[in-house]
C-alpha cells in the first residue's frame, strides 16, 4: 500500500512539474522550483496523515491551472502589445455589423424584431469574444510555431473552429448537419 | 518596486499571507500551514493562489525574499523564505484598523450575531 501511495505521489509530482511549464517563463523561473517544492511538501503531509491523495491533487491541479490562466492573461496584456492590436482589430471588424444594424431599413419589420441584419448586444458580445479568442490563438501560434506548414495548419484549424462556433450560434448549423448525417 | 498604497484594502489572500508573515519568516509551505492555523482551517490556499499573491506582494514591496536556507524539519532542500517589509506591516495595520472600525460599527448597530455572545 505504502509503495503504491509513494508511486502515485511521485507520478503526481512529475505531472505537476509539467503543468508548471505553462506559466509564463519569467514567472516559472522565479517561482517554479518553490511551487514544486510546496506541492511535494503537501503530498508528503497527506501521506504522513494517511489521507486520500487523488481528490486533493485534483483540487491543486485545477487551482494551479486557473492561476496559470490568470498569469498568462496578465503577462499577455503587460508584455504583448499584439493584444491591444487584436482588440482594436476586433473593434474595427465589429463596426461592420454595427453599421449594418444601425442602417438597416427593415429593423421595424417582424413586430419590431427586424428583418435583414439586426444584431442584439449579445450578438456583438459573442462575436467579440469569438474574434478576440481567435486573434489570441493565432498570435500564440505565430509566436510558438516556427515551421510555416505547422503555422498554416494551426491557423486554418483555429479559423475553422471559429467558423463552426459561429454557424452553430447563428443557425444551429453544426447540430443540423450532425442530425442530417446521423 | 514598492508601489503599493498601504491604505488600499487588501485581498483576503494578501491579508492572510501578511498575517502569517507578521510572526516570522516562512517559506511557501510554512505560509500555507500558518494561514490554515490562523484561520482555524477555514482558509485553504493552493500553491497557485499563494505564489500568485506573493509575486504581486513582492512587486508591491509588501514582502521580500529572505535568504535560501534549509528547513531541518522538512528535508535537506534549500528553500526561499519570505519576510514582511515595513510597507507590508503598515498595510496589515491599516487593514486591521479597518476591520476594527467595522466591528465597532457592527456593535454600535447591534449587528453582531447571537453566536458571538455580544448581542445585547
Amino acid at each position: 500500500m505504502a509503495v503504491t501511495y509513494e508511486h502515485a505521489s511521485a507520478r503526481f509530482r512529475s505531472i505537476y512539474a509539467k503543468l508548471l511549464r505553462y506559466y509564463p517563463d519569467p514567472y516559472r523561473e522565479r517561482f517554479g522550483e518553490s511551487m514544486e517544492q510546496t506541492f511535494n511538501d503537501l503530498c508528503k503531509e497527506r501521506q504522513k496523515a494517511g489521507d486520500e491523495l487523488f481528490s486533493f491533487v485534483l483540487w491543486v491541479f485545477v487551482e494551479t491551472s486557473l492561476a496559470i490562466l490568470k498569469e498568462r492573461i496578465i503577462f499577455m496584456i503587460t508584455q504583448n502589445k499584439n493584444v491591444v492590436r487584436i482588440a482594436l482589430m476586433v473593434g474595427l471588424i465589429l463596426l461592420i455589423p454595427l453599421a449594418l444594424t444601425v442602417l438597416n431599413p427593415n429593423a421595424h419589420l417582424n413586430g419590431g424584431k427586424g428583418g435583414g441584419w439586426d444584431w442584439a448586444p449579445g450578438d456583438f458580445l459573442a462575436m467579440g469574444v469569438l474574434l478576440f479568442g481567435t486573434g489570441l490563438a493565432i498570435d500564440f501560434t505565430m509566436r510558438k510555431l516556427a515551421n510555416p506548414v505547422h503555422r498554416v495548419v494551426a491557423i486554418v484549424a483555429t479559423v475553422s473552429v471559429l467558423f463552426l462556433i459561429w454557424v452553430e450560434l447563428a443557425v444551429d448549423g453544426v447540430t443540423q448537419a450532425l442530425e442530417f448525417l446521423f | 518596486m514598492a508601489t503599493n498604497n498601504t491604505n488600499q484594502p487588501l485581498t483576503p489572500a494578501v491579508f492572510h499571507i501578511l498575517l502569517a508573515l507578521s510572526s516570522g519568516e516562512r517559506h511557501g509551505y510554512g505560509i500555507m500551514k500558518q494561514v490554515e492555523t490562523d484561520s482555524h482551517g477555514k482558509v485553504t490556499m493552493g500553491p497557485g493562489t499563494l505564489y500568485g499573491s506573493l509575486k504581486r506582494m513582492l512587486d508591491a514591496g509588501l514582502v521580500r525574499e529572505s535568504d535560501k536556507r534549509i528547513d531541518p524539519e522538512m528535508d535537506d532542500e534549500r528553500r526561499i523564505y519570505y519576510q514582511i517589509t515595513g510597507i507590508g506591516t503598515e498595510a496589515l495595520a491599516s487593514e486591521l484598523e479597518r476591520y476594527k472600525r467595522i466591528v465597532s460599527l457592527a456593535q454600535e448597530r447591534q449587528l453582531y450575531p447571537k453566536t458571538y455572545g455580544i448581542q445585547p
